[in-house]
């Protein structure tokens, strides 16, 4: 009799509890919209000074982006570097169809010809890659629409006088889709290669 | 059926364990024998290893990273670095705030225990050369002095390498092997 009831209450259990989730987790949206940008036209300008309209001018591609600045010297440039695995990795699998997007929030430090120095000194393939800066404004207002917070923390005194200053910063890289809305995050300092590249994937199909 | 369940949530308490249990043998092993053949190398004098930096332009700064070996009986404190390569150098740390905030603060020193191997490695201890004299490209070599309370002044070369933290780059290396 105990066990009849014990196997009734696991059948109810198994119904109603173990296969929504299992159809919940199987057949729901992976990637859900944390940020729609697709109406947003942000002015930036990319490393060689031009200007490019963000996301509008990205719109059909599916894009990785990440936040740095370039006085950085650990967190950021393991953020470049994750992207640049990225990058590579894709091109093994002949995936075409991403861009990839580097967006300062130091811009009055990165210059147009300070992210082309970032870029070059680290040997970086800039065929599908841009990297961004623009009015502080801008930039700001960027970082704010997608979550991202970079606050003025340490700073050193240089010889001539000038303060430099180092930020506590939010450790991203986004995934936005082919319209411009953000899908995914992930820390950018410890990404997981296999699941972005799985993740590009999906949004390209 | 209630046997049944119980059978299967035993094996996998048990199999879960016990895979943890080994994943910690063997992460306590490879500390200690990595330590061992670090303290092997000389047991009188302390040792800087495989110390590298990160490529950077001109103005720029970067983080210089390697690892102390301090095989003597005594402790011993990193006070300072110094370098020609750039307007200063100072010992830093990297925090993490919250879930995914991350941060950069400059340490006044670091105490390196007698019998430990310290690593300054990306996302925690490093040497920060801010504002360098000239950019610096993979495959070049810098040299630049750590300064130890015991020790004295070490001059130690760093090779430019763009280096990933150890845990991804075994990862590469295992999926290179499959």
């Amino acid at each position: 009799m105990t066990n009849n009831i014990f196997s009734k209450k696991t059948l109810k259990y198994l119904l109603l509890v173990i296969l929504p989730a299992f159809i919940l987790i199987n057949c729901g949206d992976s990637l859900p919209i944390e940020d729609d940008l697709s109406e947003k036209k942000y002015v930036l300008f990319n490393q060689d000074s031009v200007e490019v309209i963000y996301p509008e001018n990205l719109k059909g591609k599916v894009a990785v982006i990440g936040y740095v600045f370039t006085n950085c010297p650990d967190i950021c440039p393991l953020t470049t570097n994750n992207m640049r695995l990225v990058q590579e990795a894709l091109k093994k699998e002949n995936i075409t169809g991403v861009e990839f997007v580097t967006i300062t929030f130091d811009p009055e430090y990165d210059t147009p010809s300070v992210l082309k120095e970032y870029a070059e000194v680290r040997r970086l393939d800039t065929s599908n890659w841009i990297f961004l800066t623009g009015d502080k404004s801008t930039t700001d207002q960027v970082m704010r629409d997608v979550g991202v917070v970079a606050v003025p923390s340490d700073s050193t005194k240089m010889a001539s006088g000038e303060m430099m200053y180092f930020y506590v910063h939010t450790d991203r890289i986004n995934l936005m889709d082919k319209e411009g809305r953000i899908r995914a995050s992930y820390l950018g300092s410890e990404l997981n290669i296999e699941k972005i590249v799985n993740d590009i994937k999906t949004l390209l199909n | 059926m209630k046997k049944l369940m119980i059978i299967i949530l035993s094996l996998f308490i048990f199999f879960g364990c016990q895979e943890k249990k080994e994943e910690s043998t063997e992460k306590k092993e490879s500390a200690k024998s990595e330590l061992q053949k670090a303290m092997k190398a000389d047991e009188s004098v302390l040792q800087i290893e495989d110390a590298w930096v990160r490529p950077a332009a001109k103005n720029r700064n970067t983080g210089v990273f390697f690892r102390v070996v301090n095989s003597t009986n005594s402790n011993d404190t990193l006070v300072a670095a110094r370098s020609n390569y750039a307007e200063k150098t100072e010992v830093h740390e990297t925090f993490k705030q919250g879930d995914d905030m991350m941060g950069m603060r400059e340490v006044e020193f670091i105490v390196i225990e007698a019998g430990t191997v310290l690593e300054f490695k990306p996302m925690s201890y490093h040497v920060m050369l801010i504002n360098l004299n000239e950019e610096l490209l993979a495959e070049q070599e810098i040299e630049l002095k750590l300064a130890f309370k015991q020790a004295g002044e070490l001059k130690i070369k760093a090779k430019v390498e763009d280096r990933m933290p150890k845990m991804q780059a075994k990862e590469e290396k295992s999926k290179m092997e499959m």
